[in-house]
């Protein structure tokens, strides 16, 4: 048997059963000692991207990878070394990397992108199957999505006719656990454009320069499929302001590189829409809420009374349970957030169990459990809207947050603040 | 891209427990090592739980007795801990591998000015700024210093250096916005302190003072910022020594009436008092 034989062989029993890795690293290796260098590190690549390289593969193949110019895979490889602790050629792995991008002069292109490589993650309408009547409550917020996203997707015409454009930057923030998350994935079961999620995790990369290379990626992915919305929540973690940050991270070009990707240098933006997120705008760099940028906030407040109902039914669906009352509930739990809600019916669960253990026969969710377990609930979201009224109110330029103040200062809300 | 370096960019934007819970990702060797130690331990410090952070650090020197980052650590969490003791000898130590920086020189002083032993800090901060001239941290330990000695025309100009460098930096107008209110200009007080809040609305207190700066330029205050302005006590003794003067030089009409406004003046101040508190709150 000839070495072509054996690899014909071992090629036609990997494409029988591509699953198998462990063959397809047999493959790989043999490819690698015929001298098939680029055939055997796509082979390794798949190895790879299903999980199962071997940790002591990971400087070789990293090696041979960056000498063959595929300094993407090798930094992955360098990745899984230092994860898994590989300590022999770890460092003369990072040190050949770092001269060939050194070498390569731009650090910002490192490799074409690759097609299954993409940074964006598209939301599948299907698989995501939310829509606004999955979120409770907060009809202001969905009309406002509704207008400002929604239909200029699914209305171009009119909004052609008024000479209005899709596209542009909208924020949402509004205190932790309250459903912006939820929201944006709701919008993507709404708008049905095409809906890409870029996450702090997707951008942020080990090599200087290589993440702001990224998050270009990213905007040029969403570009290709527009019109179409691209989600970034968190976004204070991808444009923290400057003036806090310590040292020289990789936060600054980052901010920069956002920048440049929403005023659309050197490229087209129209029809995308940029969708942020965050519980943190006060963190969020000042020069992003420039005019042409995300001009547009919406303020996500803490669930209403039947927001908190619609929470509260979820939590408990699939759970045994009897006479809760569900609506007394919600009345009793203002500023609580959707989070919070779901910490008080967990900690239900608990003293249910407890009880189901100590009885010795199972038995339901009940009004006791829970008066249990409102004992030591309390609203997150207080201190959250305290400084979101010191901020709102020294720093309101165009009035940006006159809902929001308006919000704060309504009597209710004023008697909940007082300290 | 791995837990540890997003840990390090979440603790770098501000998200200490976020960092931690992407800490408690890693695996058990990658979790004990003295790099994962020190982000766990100000992410600690960042969430106030500075008993957890003394834990972390004291961990990490075990297995790294020489790492200086892990001694200011624990200086600095010791200090807010108020353990003195624990943090000057974390601070020396550090100071053992490397005597001219100026961070932990900086840090030295902070534990000396926590001490009450400002004469050892300044000479700490000079040796500091002979080292690093550009230092920021230093800056903003020589403005303590001053402030602490009751040297407010240092403590003000040094701050004004501070902000040429940096016009954001909160506390830089927040010192500005203090001294403003301790010497009574109101106008220069409501702006210094509402650029602080703009810039970290999270301190409720800041807010307060830059709101009461506010209210207080208003024409109804003006028995309040009376008595801010001469010190409640001064004026009421010059007050009742006046009124007792004038009786006794016989005028008595004279002392009733200013006696009388007297009385309103101090009425006045009470209800002013006690409806700016009820605004802040
Ligand atoms: N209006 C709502 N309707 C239904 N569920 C909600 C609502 N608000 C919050 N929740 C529930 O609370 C949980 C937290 O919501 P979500 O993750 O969207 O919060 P968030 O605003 O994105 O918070 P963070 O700022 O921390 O990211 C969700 O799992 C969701 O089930
Ligand atoms: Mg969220």
């Amino acid at each position: 048997m000839t070495d072509g034989d054996r690899l014909e062989g071992l090629r036609a029993a990997v494409e029988l059963s591509p699953d198998n890795h462990a063959l397809r690293l047999v493959l790989a290796e043999s490819l690698r000692e015929a001298g098939e260098t680029g055939d055997a590190l796509t082979e390794f690549e798949r190895v790879l991207d299903a999980g199962a390289l071997p940790r002591d593969e990971a400087i070789q193949v990293g090696t041979d990878a960056a000498h063959a110019g595929r300094l993407q895979l090798a930094a992955r490889c360098l990745e899984l070394a230092r994860n898994s602790g590989v300590i022999g050629g770890t460092a003369g792995l990072e040190d050949l990397l770092t001269a060939l991008l050194a070498d390569s002069g731009a650090v910002r292109r490192i490799d074409g992108p690759e097609p299954d490589d993409s940074v964006t993650r598209r939301v599948s309408v299907a698989e995501e199957a939310r829509t606004f009547a999955d979120v409770g409550g907060l009809d202001d917020v969905k009309q406002a999505i509704h207008r400002t996203i929604v239909l200029p997707y699914q209305r171009p015409d009119l909004f052609e006719h008024y000479g209005r454009r899709a596209g542009g930057g909208v924020l949402l923030f509004g205190p932790p656990g309250c459903g912006k998350t939820l929201l944006a994935r709701a919008t993507a079961g709404e708008c049905g454009a095409p809906f890409l999620n870029l996450r702090i995790e997707d951008v942020l990369a080990p090599y200087f320069g290589v993440s702001e290379q990224r998050l270009h990626q990213g905007f040029d992915e969403a570009r290709a499929s527009a019109p179409c919305v691209l989600f970034l929540d968190e976004i204070d973690t991808l444009a923290y302001a400057r003036r806090n940050q310590r040292g020289a991270g990789v936060g600054r070009a980052m901010v920069d590189q956002l920048l440049q990707e929403l005023d659309a240098i050197g490229a087209d933006n129209r029809g995308l829409l940029v969708l942020g997120a965050t519980n943190v705008p006060w963190d969020v760099d000042d020069a992003l809420q420039r005019p042409g940028r995300f001009d547009r906030v919406v303020f996500v407040p803490p669930p209403d009374t039947e927001a908190r109902r619609r929470v509260l039914e979820i939590a408990l669906r699939d759970r045994p349970s009897v006479g809760i009352d569900l609506d007394a509930l919600a009345e009793r739990t203002p500023m609580f957030s959707g989070a919070d809600l779901c910490a008080v019916i967990e900690r239900a669960v608990d003293a249910a169990i407890d009880e189901a253990l100590t009885s010795g026969h199972e038995v339901p969710i009940t009004q006791r459990h829970i008066e249990v377990a409102m004992r030591s609930a309390r609203a997150t979201t207080l201190d959250w809207l305290r400084t979101a009224r010191n901020y709102t109110e020294f720093a309101n330029e165009g009035g940006r947050y006159d809902e929001v103040r308006a919000y704060l200062d309504q009597r209710e809300m004023r008697k909940l603040l007082r300290r | 891209m791995s837990s540890l370096q997003l840990a390090a960019h979440l603790l770098n934007v501000g998200r200490p427990e976020d960092a931690l819970r992407e800490l408690q990702r890693l695996g058990p060797d990658e979790a004990g090592s003295v790099n994962a130690l020190c982000l766990r331990g100000y992410a600690h410090l960042n969430t106030g739980s500075l008993d957890a952070a003394v834990h972390d650090a004291r961990a990490g020197l075990q297995a790294a007795p020489d790492d200086i980052e892990l001694h200011y650590l624990l200086s600095i969490t010791e200090t807010q801990r108020g353990d003195l003791a624990a943090a000057e000898a974390a601070i020396l130590a550090a100071l053992g591998y490397a005597a001219d920086d100026a961070e932990l020189l900086a840090q030295y002083s902070r534990v000396l000015m926590r001490g009450g032993q400002l004469e050892k800090a300044g000479r700490v901060l000079a040796a500091a700024g002979a080292s690093d001239p550009r230092s920021q941290e230093v800056l903003r330990c020589r403005i303590d210093l001053a402030y602490l000695r009751g040297d407010t025309a240092e403590a003000e100009g040094l701050t004004h250096l501070l902000l040429a460098d940096d016009a954001e930096s909160v506390r830089g107008h927040q010192m500005l916005g203090v001294l403003a209110l301790e010497r009574g200009d109101l106008p220069v007080a409501e702006t210094r302190l509402g650029e602080a809040v703009r810039l970290d609305p999270v301190h409720d207190e800041v807010a307060d003072s830059a709101r009461a700066a506010q209210i207080l330029q208003r024409p109804y205050y003006w028995p309040v910022r009376f008595f801010d302005r001469f010190g409640a006590a001064q004026t009421w003794v010059v007050a009742i020594c006046l009124i007792l003067g004038l009786r006794a030089a016989g005028l008595t009409v004279a002392a009733g009436i200013l006696g009388l406004t007297w009385m309103i003046v101090c009425a006045w101040s009470w209800a002013a008092g006690s409806r700016l508190e009820h605004q802040l709150r």
